[in-house]
């Protein structure tokens, strides 16, 4: 298991690596010069070419690249064309906040889809079953920035429950985490259904009810355990996708978070920072993936890790 | 024994904890009404501040913002009117050349260090020579001099009469800062705590989330000095989100309201600010262009445009234009042809354009087809081109909009325009562009300058004539006021006559405040005041 941990983290190197190369090209490709758009319309071109030079956009393309490798490699991921602060340091402030929302969205989805298509498998046809179907349909159908508009004007502004905007404390992040959270559980519960239904029909399932085991123990042991491997799988992608920032979600409640921090770097050119989160995604996911093959062979002993 | 000892040491610990208690209630009382008296005005905006370094930044998120820390020697006032602040008088001296500029005495800035000649000397230098530049370096005349003639005199020698000179620091990019705090924090250190002369000092920036400014208990300006205790400028982007945070009141003033809920808040208890800003967007055209270089096409396409049924549709997110700038600004005359369809039409019959299939004339082949690039994102922009698209088409001519994202417009607009520079046979192969031209000092002076000869890569319209820009001298010149405007009078006659712009609408401001704030003003040139605004409980 350690040697399998140990190769899959230096096998990152070469891929963010890649991805360095490729959001480095990408952001040179793209269209509009950071120059102008820091001086504005008003500035003439020698101010233009003085903003150049300070920014180091003067040089050689592949220069500017050898240069940012060697400083992301001492852990420097240079500062923002947008504010002249810290990439490194921006993004560290913004993570934090990403990864509350993340952990309270996750917890709506597995707190909710796991139960609900559970319950839905085992009542099959019922009315609890269409209830589960119906929600998980609705979750799915609607939009995270459409439930997050719903629920700001419910429990923000008819009951006030919870503030409309902004972070900082916990209250801030219930109503983000819950539009994010229904729709991803709504996933969850429509995967943990089918595979529950699937497994169900299984022999062992079968042989377990014959051997006398109580029915919690075949569905909650037995059962749920088999079913549980594409959930994990559903999961890992879903951690990375909301460790990534969920740009409306994070606009509608105008929280601070990743997403945000990306388009609005994107559309001002501020090309040290988008390069800095693209490595930073590159990074969650790669580091998902890898938590999700590790759960595996928790949750599945005949998985085996080479 | 001890059993007593313990009973001791129980009762020392309750009583430990008890006086902890005790302390905890009074802290949390007096916090609580520490934060009872103390007023604090809310703002939601959609973007945040780029830098707190005015120097560094000065677009209109951030200078609403920089503008209560750090001050300018003079102000535009929502009237458009160049104003004293830090600078009390000034003059032109005889040589024509030099501004001799008198400064306020008893000022400190928040570092509490004199406000004095130096530091406005410091400063301009830093503007015009620093790495980089500073943002107001492209705006300020060139200066041969700045001379300190003594502690509260200073001297600006202009390489060329400017008779905006004044009217341009007035600008909200030209703010004064404390040399000593800039020295001591450098360019980036100072976001960390920027000290200017403004009624509101510094206290926090949580990027992405909210800037938090307190009063300033040392302002020079008793009368018109902070309002309420603290000031928090919150980063709210999305459009609906500020506008609930201002119903459930958890904010006092919420910018950039959308034109569709502004009615919605015409009710009591909120106050709906709907002001025309000094900020025209207007369809740019390419004067070099083959089809466009006929003045006569831009005529006719002038002629088809109905302003006034654009502002119908686009509602309150504009106004109507009637040229360039607005009637408020100094040298501002009108300068839009009337709508007239049957002239447009004989115009371009004239011009050789003859009614073809679909509607769409052509001439030689080629048909009367205008690409008009546009970016699309200000609120009724999109609306407006649709309905000059028809207009255009009930003439016979067809618009197709080619929407560009902002960075690739500017870039495209740029390259073309200095290749165009360089080599004239290289024409410039857009046609149309949609662009927004404000204006910050009070005058329509700055911009008008664009379709000047000696532009270069930033004369898009790629027009040159030499009878416009001895206007444009005149107009900026150190002349009486009445011969200045003259020149702008001029140069409104030969927007008409040569129809390099298309106005489409003046934008719109729209804010709202809740009934508890007093003594708010916008001010059409989107420089935000704070002077004097008090909110009631």
């Amino acid at each position: 298991m350690a040697l399998f941990i140990v190769r899959r983290l230096f096998g990152l190197i070469p891929v963010l690596l890649g991805v360095l190369a490729v959001a480095f090209a990408v952001t040179r490709l793209t269209p509009g010069d950071p120059a102008e758009i820091m001086g504005g319309l008003e500035a003439t071109p020698e101010v233009i070419a003085a903003i150049r030079i300070d920014m180091g956009l003067d040089r050689p393309v592949p220069v500017q690249f050898l240069i940012y490798v060697g400083n992301v490699l001492q852990g420097d991921l240079g500062r923002s064309f947008y504010n002249g602060r810290e990439v490194l340091g921006v993004m560290l402030e913004a993570l934090p906040r990403t990864a509350w929302l993340a952990a309270v969205a996750l917890a709506f989805t597995l707190g909710l889809g796991i139960p609900l298509g559970i319950v839905s498998a085992l009542r099959k046809d019922s009315w609890v079953d269409f209830a589960a179907r119906s929600f998980a349909l609705v979750g799915v159908s609607a939009p995270p920035f459409f439930v997050g508009l719903l629920a700001i004007l419910l429990f923000s502004s008819y009951v006030r429950w919870f503030p409309s905007y902004g972070s900082g404390t916990w209250r801030h992040v219930v109503l983000p985490g819950l539009a994010l959270g229904l729709s991803s559980a709504g996933l969850v519960t429509r995967l943990t259904r089918s595979a529950m239904l699937e497994v169900l029909n299984e022999n062992y399932i079968r042989t377990a009810r014959a051997k006398g085991l109580r029915r919690r123990t075949v569905h909650y042991v037995h059962a749920f355990r088999n079913a549980a491997i594409p959930i994990v799988t559903i999961t890992g992608l879903q951690l990375g996708s909301l460790l990534s920032g969920a740009v409306l979600t994070e606009t509608v409640f105008a929280y601070p978070g990743i997403g945000r921090l990306l388009v609005r770097s994107i559309f001002e050119r501020d090309f040290p920072m988008v390069q800095g989160l693209i490595l930073l995604i590159a990074l969650i996911y790669l580091v998902a993936n890898l938590l999700t093959d590790l759960l595996y062979t928790a949750i599945d002993p005949r998985i085996k890790l080479r | 024994m001890t059993e007593w000892n313990a009973l001791r040491t129980g009762r020392r610990v309750a009583a430990r904890v008890g006086s902890l208690v005790a302390a905890a209630v009074l802290a949390t009382a007096a916090t609580t009404l520490h934060a009872a008296a103390e007023t604090v005005l809310r703002i939601a905006r959609p973007d945040d501040v780029r830098a707190l370094n005015p120097i560094r930044q000065a677009n209109n998120s951030t200078s609403e913002v920089t503008y209560q820390i750090h001050e300018g020697l003079v102000t535009v006032n929502p009237e458009q009117q160049v104003v004293p602040v830090l600078a009390t008088s000034w003059e032109l001296l005889p040589d024509g050349l030099t501004y001799r500029v008198k400064l306020r005495e008893g000022v400190t800035f928040h570092s509490g260090r004199p406000f004095n000649a130096e530091a406005v000397a410091w400063n301009m230098n830093r503007q015009l020579f620093g790495t980089p530049p500073g943002i107001a370096a492209g705006l300020i005349p060139k200066l041969g001099a700045v001379t300190v003639v003594d502690e509260f005199t200073i001297d600006f020698t202009l390489v060329k009469p400017s008779g905006v000179f004044m009217a341009i620091l007035g600008a909200p990019l030209f703010m004064i800062v404390d040399p000593a705090t800039m020295e001591e924090l450098g360019n980036d250190g100072y976001d960390r705590g920027p000290s200017g002369t403004g009624p509101f000092m510094f206290d926090s920036w949580t990027p992405g989330v909210n800037v938090q400014l307190v009063a300033n208990p040392n302002y020079w300006d008793k009368d018109n000095g902070p309002g309420v205790d603290r000031v928090i400028f919150e980063v709210i982007p999305e459009a609906s989100a500020r506008a609930i945070a201002l119903r459930n009141g958890e904010v006092d003033i919420a910018f950039a309201v959308a034109a569709e809920q502004v009615d919605s808040f015409k009710v009591p208890g909120f106050t709906v600010h709907e002001v025309p800003s000094t900020r025209v967007l207007y369809i740019g055209l390419n004067t070099v262009d083959p089809i466009l270089r006929d003045v006569n096409v831009r005529r006719a396409l002038a002629h088809a445009m109905d302003r006034e049924l654009i502002a119908t549709i686009i509602g309150a997110n504009g106004a109507r234009a009637d040229g360039i700038g607005m009637p408020s600004a100094l040298g501002f005359f009108p300068s839009a042809r009337a709508y007239d369809p049957e002239r447009a039409k004989a115009l371009l019959e004239g011009a050789g354009w003859r009614a073809g299939s679909g509607g769409i004339r052509s001439k030689d082949g080629v048909p009367l087809e205008i690409r008009v690039q546009t970016q699309g994102t200000t609120p009724g922009e999109v609306e407006a081109l649709q309905v000059v698209q028809q207009q255009w088409l009930a003439v016979g001519a067809r618009m197709i909009i080619e929407r560009v994202e902002g960075g690739a417009l500017a870039a495209g607009l740029t390259a073309a325009a200095r290749a165009h520079t360089e080599d004239p046979t290289k024409i410039p192969p857009y046609q149309g562009f949609v662009l927004a031209d404000g204006i910050r000092t009070g005058e329509v002076g700055y911009i008008t300058e664009r379709p000047k000869c000696d532009q270069g890569q930033r004369g898009y319209e790629r027009y040159c004539n030499p009878d416009f820009d001895a206007a444009f001298d005149l107009s900026q010149s150190t002349a009486p006021i009445e011969e200045r405007l003259k020149g702008y009078k001029r140069m409104a006659e030969i927007f008409e006559e040569d129809v390099m712009r298309l106005p489409l609408f003046v934008m719109q401001l729209n804010v709202v405040t809740r009934d508890t704030v007093k003594g708010f003003v916008v001010n059409p040139n989107q420089s935000l005041s704070l002077r004097g605004v008090t909110k009631a409980d």
